[in-house]
């Protein structure tokens, strides 16, 4: 057998093969004294909401949520609605709900991206030992509706396997709902690894699993430590009756305020700095959507079989696009009403289920504050339908 | 599992080399314990895969039944020792082909988990024993040769004399010690090139070209060459990474491994960059088939030039080498465009005055490896198939 040219002597060899080990002794020692020193997930500020805050950390960490929810709380499922500044809109839930005693908390999980297959994930992670008032209100625009469904590159950077888990280790999840996300997330190149260590049990899954939650444990224990530091006091005082028509009013005052410059009812900042400058060449551009080809109406529908089965109530917000821009980018109103009256069927099948829907107000001024997102009197109206339902 | 992707896979190597040290270090002998370990991981490599393990088990059969046969053939001096050779030559590939084929029409028969890489190791032997390079082999070295894990799934190519050359006998503890050291440092560059900077790649392929868009010419043609750069990049490190701690942990049970990449973003023609790029492969193919091309061309007489001989072994070459990839147009485009710019470079080289005056100069060099950069990356554009599938863009 021939021998390596050895370029080093053996003492220097020696040395060096010792630091490699020492290394990786000294690598083992940090991560065990991370699990040691960084704050559990369920860690909290007992005195502080955490409900509003707006991270993908909080929205992946099952212990985080659940420590944080109380009596009246109420499970808010959605994606970048709530990531909407009070800067931009006073009305937002934390201002509502979170600076007022109004007898509601709500726990908002989510962020930009998530869909439904993300938000069924989720609930079902949540709902694991049921949730305060057996309720939860789930936000849907025609953003998530576009043709060819989400693509994997994207669903990748919100996969969270600790939800996937805890999803699969709900006992009231059914097996055709836990068969039909299995299967998307094939679909979605969720890799092999993950998939198997969470629904087999043999030796090896057994091992990834330890490991890949042990894994994500550490990030969200280092991440949740950003999110500690963003929540706000909870709101003092007896619990009040929200007045709905001087909010609203409150709202109608705001609005006029920071949309000024156009007539489709866009925040002014939004408007000058995004909108305006990207729509010269974006006239008839998505001439070709139909909202039609996708299977988030089957991920709803999956969403809406996993409340059934945990005994939840679900309300479903619709929430509408901004017509007069949709309009211009040429995605026809009989379009957007059909993928509407879609969404409404698949609710519609399920018999507890409720629906809020806002699609009609398409063409509200100050109801959207960008092409998206709820505004001004838009989330007055959404806060509205949501807490008359989670008082009901 | 999966090798070098999956927790499990490193959470095994722990024991599996921490052992392999203590005997390395005793100056005991690895190769039984070696065998022991790679059959095992194998067992766990298909744990899911009943199907593959029966596959594996029987293309293990066949080539140990193929070899002896071969063997025994030339050892005997049979008449048709040559004509059975090739029989045997065609049963050893015969499952490899049946499954690119079949995979391209959707269906994937016969196919199992490492089942490339066992045919090059497999048929190599062959093509040896044909030479005369190999007049023995026994059993126990052939099945390990065959089964050892570290390159297992994805490479190196290993070759068989120097494998069994090096499983033989006992390592000295001072050329242990070094094998040992150079096997971890491997691995640690591999995981940093494989779970470091290949997700960074990863992630620019995703999102450069989103941030980019495709809203007019200017900004489509960026993405393209934003995709196709970070693509390779990232091709590099994943690839890389895996192919050094293949190294580093053959290096650990006593093999060496060949290196498989060596800077080849630093290549000056693709000549180089092949040398450079998935050495295992390249060379392979160099071996056992252009040079068995340019001989047989040469003996018949099938070109007039040896320079033309060569230049038709390049397109041989490249274009097994990318329907190896998978029998797809955007292969097959591929090696058509890589084995006409390695002719390229053939001719250049061999012919071209003003390449032979001022091929040292810097000017040159620096202006001979852009060229290549471009050559390489186009064939990266056209390997990942984001000219005619826009999606992947």
């Amino acid at each position: 057998m021939a021998a390596s040219k050895r370029p080093l002597d053996d003492e220097t060899v020696r040395h060096r093969l010792a630091a490699l080990l020492l290394a990786f002794v000294g690598a083992c020692v940090v991560v065990a004294a991370s699990f040691v020193f960084l704050p559990a997930q369920s860690a909290h500020d007992p005195q502080v909401d955490y409900g509003y805050v707006y991270s993908g950390a909080k929205a992946s960490s099952v212990e985080f949520v659940r420590s944080n929810l109380s009596d009246d709380s109420l499970l808010m499922l959605g994606s970048s609605e709530f990531s909407t500044p009070a800067s931009s809109v006073p009305q937002i839930p934390a201002t509502t709900f979170g600076a007022n005693n109004f007898g509601l908390r709500a726990m908002c999980v989510g962020e930009a991206f998530d869909q439904c297959l993300w938000d069924t994930i989720a609930l079902g992670a949540l709902a694991d030992g049921g949730l305060p008032r057996s309720k939860v209100v789930l936000t849907v625009g025609l953003g998530q509706f576009t043709d060819g469904g989400m693509d994997s590159s994207t669903f990748g950077t919100r996969f969270s396997y600790s939800l996937y888990s805890r999803f699969c280790d709900n006992p009231a999840i059914p097996s055709s709902s836990r068969e039909y996300v299995r299967n998307r997330l094939r679909e979605l190149g969720v890799d092999e690894t993950s998939l198997r260590s969470v629904e087999s049990n043999g030796p090896i899954e057994l091992v990834n699993r330890v490991v890949l939650s042990g894994m994500d444990d550490l990030r969200l224990r280092s991440d949740l430590r950003n999110v500690r530091r963003r929540g706000i006091p909870f709101a003092e005082g007896p619990v009040q009756t929200p007045n709905w028509d001087a909010l609203r009013q409150e709202a109608l005052n705001d609005a006029m305020r920071m949309s000024t410059s156009n007539d489709w009812g866009a925040e002014d900042r939004f408007w000058s700095e995004q909108l305006q400058p990207a729509l010269e060449g974006l006239e008839g551009a998505r001439a070709g959507e139909t909202y039609s080809d996708t299977p988030e109406y089957d991920d709803l529908d999956c969403f809406l079989t996993v409340c059934d089965a945990c005994g939840l109530e679900a309300l479903v917000v619709i929430s509408p696009s901004m017509g007069p821009y949709y309009d211009y980018i040429g995605i026809s109103q009989p379009t957007r009403a059909a993928a509407y009256e879609r969404i409404r069927n698949v609710v519609a099948q399920h018999g507890r289920a409720q629906l809020a829907d806002f699609s009609d107000r398409e063409y509200e001024k100050y109801f959207l504050f960008d092409i998206v997102h709820f505004g001004w009197t838009g989330w007055i109206d959404v806060e509205h339908a949501i807490y008359d339902f989670a008082m009901r | 599992m999966s090798f070098y992707t999956e927790p499990v896979f490193f959470v095994f190597l722990v024991p599996i080399i921490g052992i392999a040290a203590i005997l390395g270090l005793q100056e005991r002998p690895l190769r039984r314990y070696g065998l022991v370990v790679s059959c095992a991981m194998l067992l766990a490599l298909y744990s899911h895969d009943l199907l593959g393990l029966v596959l594996c088990c029987g293309y293990l059969a066949l080539s140990i039944g193929l070899s002896r046969w071969v063997l025994w053939l030339f050892e005997h001096e049979h008449p048709q020792a040559v004509a059975l050779y090739r029989v045997a030559l065609a049963l050893q590939i015969a499952p490899l082909f049946i499954y690119k084929v079949t995979v391209a029409a959707g269906a994937g028969i016969l196919g199992f988990l490492g089942i490339s890489y066992i045919t090059f190791k497999a048929v190599q032997v062959l093509i040896e024993i044909r030479d005369g390079l190999i007049t023995e082999m026994p059993v126990s070295d052939y099945l390990y040769f065959l089964v050892f894990f570290p390159t297992f799934t994805s490479g190196p190519i290993l070759r068989s004399r120097a494998f069994v050359d090096d499983t033989h006998g006992t390592l000295e503890r001072g050329e242990y010690r070094w094998r040992l050291y150079r096997g971890l440092g491997w691995m640690v560059v591999g995981a940093a090139y494989k779970f470091v900077c290949a997700a960074i790649a990863q992630w620019a392929m995703w999102f450069l070209p989103s941030v980019i868009g495709t809203q007019n010419a200017g900004t489509f043609a960026a993405t393209q060459v934003v995709s196709c750069v970070s693509y390779g990049i990232y091709e590099f490190f994943d690839f890389a990474g895996y192919s050094y701690m293949a190294m580093g942990v053959g290096l650990c049970l006593g093999v060496e491994v060949m290196r498989n990449f060596d800077k080849p973003f630093l290549a000056l023609d693709l000549k180089d960059f092949w040398l450079r790029w998935h050495a295992s492969l390249s060379t392979w193919v160099r071996d056992f088939v252009f040079m068995r091309y340019v001989r047989t061309a040469m003996e018949h007489k099938w070109f007039k030039s040896r320079l033309t001989t060569a230049c038709t072994g390049y397109m041989v070459n490249m274009v097994l080498i990318a329907l190896w990839h998978g029998v797809n147009l955007d292969y097959l485009l591929y090696g058509i465009f890589y084995g006409a710019c390695m002719a390229g470079v053939e001719v250049m080289q061999k012919r071209w005055k003003f390449y032979k005056q001022h091929r040292r100069d810097k000017w040159f060099m620096g202006l001979e490896w852009a060229v290549n950069m471009v050559v390489v990356f186009t064939g990266f554009a056209l390997f990942n198939g984001q000219f005619f599938h826009p999606v992947l863009v």
